[in-house]
């Protein structure tokens, strides 16, 4: 929820599975084509271009906020999960008003998203973040367990890309970067990552190739029933 | 094993001298044409940066469990490779054969099939922390007691800017430094009969084996020589995914980066996924066309179809192959 306290307001974010909210060591119930119970191990998101009627946002700098790029992380290190310790659900802002059309992307911005992971700054820092395979940040990382699965992952990132002679990624067939927008009143309005959703097209428990889960990659037989739900991962409540 | 293979450590001591502390590595004895690894600006090659590199690459305590180095999968008497099919580093299976790092430094890539992946730089996160599969399994806080246990040689390494690189920098610096100086660029001499033979049969236009092994690298995945993401990589008949796996291309099934050839003697098995044992072996798969069976047929290189050689002859080119 957006509450409006003098020059600085906060969004909040939160995730859930239908009314299930998302907890370190609290089982999700009935996910997926074989309604599989999920033990959550990881849930984290980078998020940027966050603008209210058109403006951008003013975020500023911080462990979980750089140049306007949010790392958003609803897990922490207890209860089975490998996250850091510490969570981040919320963003502060210095502009903007109560109401209007919000709008922002899930992802990386490009210019950032193949940088050196070495040499960036919080919270685009974090090597469990960073796809190295792929030279590029995981946009969103889920992990977990379910009975059929111990290491599922869903990690969303771009892909198919390429580079020039140095290593300089100089595009993606698939970049990946979803963009959610709502006419929102963020004193009544919260922001949801909604996993039964996301997963509602999925069977959890069955590996028919490629990496337990997806990677993101369309050829991964687990990739298409959650990428055509991608549109749909974030709800505003 | 040739002379500057043993000696790459030992034969820079004609140096000169970095505005800091440290001491330019000199690479000395490149054939006539050939210039030292090109380095990215931010890290040029010292002599205490290579020293400091090679204690890091021999270091387990980057792992999980402490238990896997570099070394572990890149031996360096196995001319860097690892002697095993594929990898388990601390555990988990790979489905790769760790590559030889011979002349890592001028290669056009990292890895088997990544177009990506261009410096040895942007290559050590993928061991220390890549999850598909978990090599190394490190973590930020293994690499900052690796930096915390040789602070004194990442001192006399990075001087004054020790202060401006993160752990990870220093790390990472110092590994691709050492690498770079992994060079065989020898021209192989002093051959026998039979070795000459095998090298005319690696010339010959029936083997075609040079046009993808060039010397004096003898592989054509070269910095500068390979720019885009299918140079340098080739469908040789292998029938696996190759740069597929990345692009998702169809036209990209089964290429694989060309291998150097340099201390091929040392560095089975062989193929992306180790699956053919020995030189001879690799010899088979080329003279048979490659798998006739593979899904990707109409993608193979037109120059890996097929020839025909005498036992003698096979064995005359492997001679001379041993003598890369």
């Amino acid at each position: 929820m957006l509450s409006a306290c003098g020059q600085v307001q906060t969004l909040n974010f939160s995730a859930k599975a239908g009314e299930q909210n998302f907890e370190c060591g609290q089982d999700l119930m009935d996910i997926g084509l074989s309604s599989s119970v999920v033990s959550p191990r990881d849930f984290r998101v980078y998020i940027h271009d966050l603008e209210l009627d058109g403006l951008s946002l003013d975020i500023p700098d911080g462990p979980f906020a750089k140049d306007g790029v949010v790392l958003l992380d609803f897990a922490n290190d207890q209860g089975g999960c490998t996250s850091t310790p510490e969570t981040n659900t919320s963003i502060e802002f210095r502009n903007g008003t109560a109401t209007g059309a919000f709008s922002f992307k899930v992802g990386v911005p490009f210019e950032l998203n193949h940088q050196d992971v070495a040499a960036a700054d919080a919270p685009l820092n974090d090597e469990n973040m960073f796809w190295n395979w792929q030279a590029g940040y995981k946009f969103l990382r889920f992990d977990a367990a379910t009975e059929g699965i111990p290491d599922y992952k869903f990690h969303l990132g771009s892909t198919g890309c390429e580079a020039d002679a140095e290593g300089v990624v100089t595009g993606c067939a698939n970049d990946n970067i979803q963009t959610f927008t709502t006419d929102i009143d963020f004193n009544t309005n919260v922001a949801v990552f909604d996993l039964e959703t996301l997963f509602g097209n999925s069977d959890l428990e069955v590996d028919e190739g490629g990496v337990p889960g997806c990677l993101s990659a369309p050829t991964d037989p687990e990739c298409p029933g959650i990428l055509t739900r991608i549109d749909d991962l974030v709800i505003f409540e | 094993m040739s002379r500057r293979f043993f000696l790459s450590l030992s034969l820079h001591l004609l140096l000169g001298l970095s505005c800091g502390q440290e001491s330019s590595y000199i690479y000395e004895g490149l054939p006539e044409g050939i210039s030292a690894p090109k380095t990215p600006e931010e890290n040029p090659t010292t002599i205490e940066k290579v020293a400091l590199g090679q204690l890091l690459f021999n270091e387990p305590m980057f792992s999980k469990n402490a238990s896997v180095s570099c070394a572990t999968c890149h031996i360096p008497e196995r001319a860097f490779s690892e002697g095993r099919q594929t990898s388990q580093g601390v555990g988990e299976a790979h489905t790769k054969n760790a590559p030889t790092l011979i002349n890592v430094g001028y290669a056009s890539s990292m890895g088997w099939a990544n177009p990506v992946i261009r410096t040895l730089e942007a290559h050590a996160p993928v061991p220390f922390f890549g999850e598909e599969p978990v090599e190394m399994g490190s973590s930020a806080e293994r690499v900052l007691q690796v930096v915390e246990k040789y602070a004194s040689e990442i001192k006399k390494a990075y001087g004054a800017e020790a202060d401006e690189l993160s752990a990870l920098q220093k790390v990472i610096f110092a590994l691709a430094a050492y690498q770079r100086t992994l060079i065989v660029l020898d021209p192989p001499l002093l051959l026998t009969d039979e070795e000459l033979q095998g090298q005319a049969l690696f010339h010959s236009d029936a083997l075609q084996c040079a046009s993808c092994h060039i010397p004096p690298f003898y592989t054509d995945a070269i910095k500068g020589e390979a720019n885009d993401a299918r140079g340098g990589f080739h469908n040789n008949g292998n029938g696996d995914f190759g740069l597929f796996a990345f692009t998702g291309r169809q036209e990209d099934y089964g290429f694989y980066k060309t291998p150097t050839l340099r201390k091929v003697g040392l560095s089975a098995p062989y193929f992306h996924d180790g699956r053919l044992p020995t030189l001879e072996s690799v010899i088979d798969h080329y003279a048979k066309g490659g798998e006739q069976d593979a899904p990707s047929r109409d993608l193979q290189d037109i120059r890996t179809r097929g020839f025909s050689l005498e036992e003698s002859e096979k064995a005359a080119l492997i001679a001379f192959l041993k003598k890369l």
